[in-house]
């Protein structure tokens, strides 16, 4: 009988832990400090930890860069930005907890987002909260800017239909390989590069003598690259979600002396692919939505902070974040204050923006249209090939 | 024994049947999420606790019902409108075909190799469902539209509906699992577990008491599976994944296998620590990953069945240090 | 025709290596009846090493690989003493806290490199071409050295005294004791070889493939399905099983495409699984215990 009792108490105790720990985390609204100044927390919901964490770090690298450089210069009077960051992990649940915890602190602005399926969850879980603003950082999905009732989600990063419109067009009509080899991983990344490969190149111009897909987890690429060669293929596409695909791909085909030239999917140019590729990766080209050498205001200002603070020159995705920020807080500061979040939707739609790309305005949609860029590798150094106009 | 089972079972429907009404009135939509998960992960581990519980075996395959659950639920709602409850009974005949096919195909293995033989199952499962684009759009995942999102042709789901649905599911099955235990199927079932031999001799069919526990646990994972897809409203091919099964398995141990509120405090710790822990990013997975080690060390029966032996407080964890420095004498 | 030579030479470089971090797995498997979910941590451990001591150090890569050796080891011997206590009374216990032992692993290696996979420079540039085959050296010193290596532990296994402990306490542990094997070393000495076995291995692929922080995980899966199919216990079954899911591997990415070979290697283990005692009474196989 004793035991029993026991038993409920110690069970008890562990309840009343667990619920302590649930309700931890609720901060009041806009708290004022000593200054007179408010505090304006911005939640964002990005990865990491899990497959992805690269790309969430990267971007909050950027996103606080701008808040700094906000708070510095005091470019929004009467406020100082606060980043509020939860871990999205990557998965569809964790993101949908990430923003109820943001929420329920009275957060109303939500950026950060690097997965589509993460976004997609996330957008669900905001639909039955019409005053949340959702800014979708690095998340290429439509669904969510096509599935809302409001007008208060954006999406800042080109669409994989904009990304391909300007990377395959430019390889056909610029490039102009004779035969190509597709490998694709087994990810949203790589099924979707493909379904556009086949869309876009369907001329024969240039022609597909291959097309794999490979699971993400693979490492050894020996007889994949094996195949490639026996196709007598000029031309290798590689499909994936980060650089160390990439990278490993066309070091071994290095290895094997593989005379190729060398594509890949949009969104991968930058310092890391360099570095984990070395001389593998010289001569790829790739679109890109940025690049360090855009010569604009905005983005001389984020290159110098950047390399201050991190010391290497930053990425697309380290940009992401930064005019994440950068446009979320000129909207606030257009439409006079943060509180009702409907004008500051309104402004971000109605404006026409600068940022580290250069021109911004939005789609319908709320799609952020920029250029596209043609990024090639050359020496180990990151370089401007061409320009697509939006 | 009995007592003890009784006991358990009815705090934890105690526990599931006072926390829903609070958690619904209350209504603070992030614990409310946090609940929402934690009743779905003991979905998935009270699947998995059928099998070990009850039949000694380990089961890496939780993640193929759980998948088949959660794709049968979306594309029947999306591609014949049936909604919800027309997902759920796809799933379930689905997931019960699929219980019924390993544990028959499995019959003559047991410990490790049948172990093994389920992740292989689950694997095959996953890999199909990655690579049928046609029928799962792979890698790119369903997404489940709002008009879809009901429980029958023309009854919406709102996000709180859907919530209240998970707390009811997960009440019915305790209470269900709570009967079977106690009912004379349960008490065969158990019976061939504690002792092979006894049982055959007085007439239990392993094999049978197996294909029955496989069945329950399939189907019990397959609704898991489908409240998920209908609470986030997205899903990929992850979660017919090992890392799902892996999950399950983790939850089960660290409850205590063979227990009822086990399962539950499994999944309670496994959602809500890593949110109290506070460490975001990799090192806040090796704390979590640390705090587990230690439990594992210390109690060896899992937090509920440590607790049903030796009692909770002050008291148990003296009387389980001395039970175990008597067992390191002996060895 | 060329393409599947190819393949298949490619097939059997991959196997050699699959055996090599089977090998150890396998030995851990019959002589201690446990899962070790850390496994494959050893392996990228491996990686880890060689690219410290060939990248961070700037010394040479053979160097790296006796830290790959030694470091797995070193954790290996820690892990057994911790979980010993464990072990007798709960195998289940075993399982849970491997898997603790290699998130833990896993994450520390991830926060190291900030996520990101590290490239790791090939011991020797370049492949060599033989007719329709190319093999880069690299991926050829690690198939040559796993052989080595598997070959050395049979030898170890059946000649050394401590080999042939290790054999009698995995065939009759109470047996062994009786006759005064102190089976807690034996059971040391088997954690630190599967540590050895599968830091080399990773050492060895740490070029190839780069070092990635949750590879662990599937290089496990891969080594259990292999000391299934070759039989548990058996280094030689290793071998065989290792070189046998390497050419299926390749073939089935040869003939039917790349995304379908994971498959190959569970659809394997099933068969094995479910016709291993008809086929072992078919080919009159002796159950022996180790090599």
């Amino acid at each position: 009988m004793g035991a029993r009792w026991r038993a409920g108490i110690g069970l008890g105790v562990i309840a009343a832990a667990m619920a302590l720990a649930g309700c931890s985390g609720g901060t009041e609204g806009a708290p004022t400090d000593s200054a007179g100044t408010q505090v304006l927390k911005i939640g964002f919901i990005t990865p990491l930890t899990g497959p992805s964490a690269s790309t969430g770090i990267d971007a909050l690298d950027g996103a606080q860069t701008a808040v700094d450089i906000w708070n510095e210069q005091g470019l929004l009077p009467g406020y100082k930005v606060e980043l509020v960051t939860e871990d999205d992990a990557g998965t569809p649940e964790t993101g949908a907890i990430a923003y109820q915890k943001l929420h329920d602190q009275g957060i109303d602005i939500i950026t950060g987002t690097m997965n589509s399926s993460v976004a997609i969850a996330v957008a669900n879980a905001v639909s039955a909260d019409p005053d949340v603003l959702y800014f979708i950082s690095g998340a290429q999905s439509q669904v969510p800017l096509d599935e809302q009732t409001g007008d208060m989600i954006f999406g800042l990063t080109h669409t994989n239909q904009m990304y391909a419109d300007a990377n395959l067009g430019w390889i056909k009509d610029v490039a102009k390989p004779a035969k190509v080899a597709v490998l694709a991983e087994n990810s949203d990344f790589g099924v979707a590069e493909t379904a556009q490969i086949e869309s876009h190149w369907t001329d024969g111009q240039p022609k597909i003598v291959m097309k794999e897909t490979f699971d993400r987890s693979l490492t050894d690429f020996s007889s994949l690259l094996s195949k490639v060669r026996d196709s007598g293929a000029d031309g290798l596409y590689v499909a994936a979600a980060s650089t160390a695909i990439p990278a490993a791909i066309f070091t071994q085909a290095d290895q094997l002396g593989l005379d190729v030239r060398k594509f890949i999917n949009a969104g991968l140019m930058s310092p890391a692919l360099v570095e984990a590729g070395g001389k593998a990766v010289d001569g790829i080209t790739s679109a890109d939505i940025y690049h360090y050498s855009l010569d604009n205001p905005d983005n001389k200002t984020f290159v110098d902070a950047f390399k201050k603070k991190h010391d290497k020159t930053p990425s697309a995705l380290n940009s992401l974040g930064y005019d994440s920020m950068g446009l979320i807080l000129g909207a606030v500061k257009e439409a006079g204050s943060p509180d009702d979040t409907h004008a500051v939707a309104k402004a971000l739609r109605s404006g026409t923006w600068t940022s580290t790309r250069g021109e911004l305005t939005f789609d319908d949609t709320g799609r952020a249209l920029t250029d596209t860029l043609i990024i090639g590798i050359e020496n180990g150094e990151l370089t401007l090939v061409d320009t697509v106009k939006r | 024994m009995r007592r003890r089972q009784t006991v358990e079972g009815l705090i934890t429907i105690a526990v599931l049947v006072i926390a829903w009404p609070v958690l619904s009135l209350a209504h603070v939509p992030y614990v409310q999420s946090l609940a929402a998960l934690i009743a779905i992960y003991y979905l998935l581990a009270v699947s998995l606790n059928v099998i070990m519980g009850y039949t000694d075996l380990i089961s890496f395959g939780q993640a193929a019902f759980f998948g088949v659950g959660a794709y049968s639920a979306v594309l029947t709602a999306t591609h014949l409108g049936a909604g919800l409850l027309g997902g759920v009974l796809v799933g379930v005949v689905l997931s019960a075909v699929l219980a019924l096919v390993v544990s028959s195909v499995s019959r003559t293995l047991s410990g490790v190799y049948f172990a093994l033989a389920t992740m292989a199952a689950a694997e095959i499962v996953h890999i199909v469902i990655l690579n049928w684009v046609d029928l799962t759009r792979g890698p790119l995942g369903l997404s489940l539209k709002g008009a879809d999102r009901v429980l029958v042709p023309g009854v919406p789901l709102s996000g709180d509906a859907v919530f209240q649905l998970i707390m009811g599911v997960s009440i019915v099955v305790t209470i269900g699992i709570f009967l079977f235990v106690r009912s004379d199927t349960g008490v065969r079932t158990i019976g061939v577990r504690e002792n092979a031999a006894l049982s055959a001799s007085i007439g239990i069919v392993p094999t049978r008491q197996r294909a029955i526990a496989f069945l329950i646990s399939g189907v019990v994972a397959s609704v898991g599976g489908a409240l998920y897809a209908f609470n986030y409203g997205i899903l990929t091919p992850a979660v017919s994944s090992l890392t799902y099964s892996a999950l399950a398995l983790l939850m089960v141990i660290f409850g205590g296998k063979g227990t009822i509120l086990g399962p539950l405090v499994g999944a309670a710790v496994f959602v809500v620590l890593p949110e109290a822990i506070g460490l975001q990013g990799a090192l806040g997975q090796v704390a979590f990953a640390v705090v587990l080690l230690i439990v594992v060390l210390l109690l060896p029966r899992g937090v509920v069945g440590s607790i049903a032996t030796h009692g909770g407080g002050v008291g148990g964890a003296i009387g389980m240090i001395r039970a175990r420095t008597a067992r390191k004498k002996e060895a | 025709m060329n393409a599947i030579l190819d393949q298949l030479a490619n097939g059997v470089a991959t196997g050699l290596v699959y055996a090599l971090v089977a090998a150890g797995l396998s030995l851990l498997f019959k002589g201690l009846d446990t899962v070790n979910f850390a496994h494959g941590e050893f392996y990228v451990l491996g990686g880890v090493a060689t690219f410290v001591v060939s990248v961070q150090l700037h010394l040479s890569p053979w160097l790296g690989l006796v830290l790959a050796m030694a470091v797995p080891a070193v954790i290996a011997i820690v892990m057994h003493a911790v979980l010993g206590g464990i072990l007798a009374k709960n195998p289940l216990n075993v399982l849970l806290a491997t898997f603790a032992v290699s998130l833990i692993v896993s994450n520390l290696v991830s926060f190291a490199y900030a996520g990101v996979p590290q490239p790791v420079p090939a011991f020797v540039d370049g492949a060599l071409t033989l007719g329709p085959v190319v093999l880069t050296y690299q991926r050829l010193i690690a198939a040559a050295g796993s052989l080595v290596a598997v070959v050395a532990l049979v030898v170890w296994l059946r000649r050394s005294r401590t080999g042939r402990s290790l054999r009698a306490v995995a065939d009759n542990r109470e047996g062994a004791r009786i006759i005064g094997i102190d089976t807690r070393k034996v059971d040391r000495i088997v954690f630190a070889v599967s540590g050895v076995t599968a830091g080399l291995a990773g050492g060895f692929m740490a070029p190839v493939t780069q070092v990635s922080p949750f590879a662990g995980l599937p290089v496990m899966v891969t080594a259990f399905v292999v000391v299934v199919i070759g039989g548990v216990g058996s280094v030689v079954g290793a071998l065989v099983g290792g070189i046998v899911l390497g050419v299926v591997e390749a073939l089935t990415v040869a003939l039917a495409g790349v995304q379908w070979s994971p498959l190959v290697g569970y659809v394997l283990l099933l068969v094995v699984l479910l016709f291993r005692g008809p086929i072992e009474q078919l080919l009159l196989r002796r159950r022996r215990v180790i090599a």
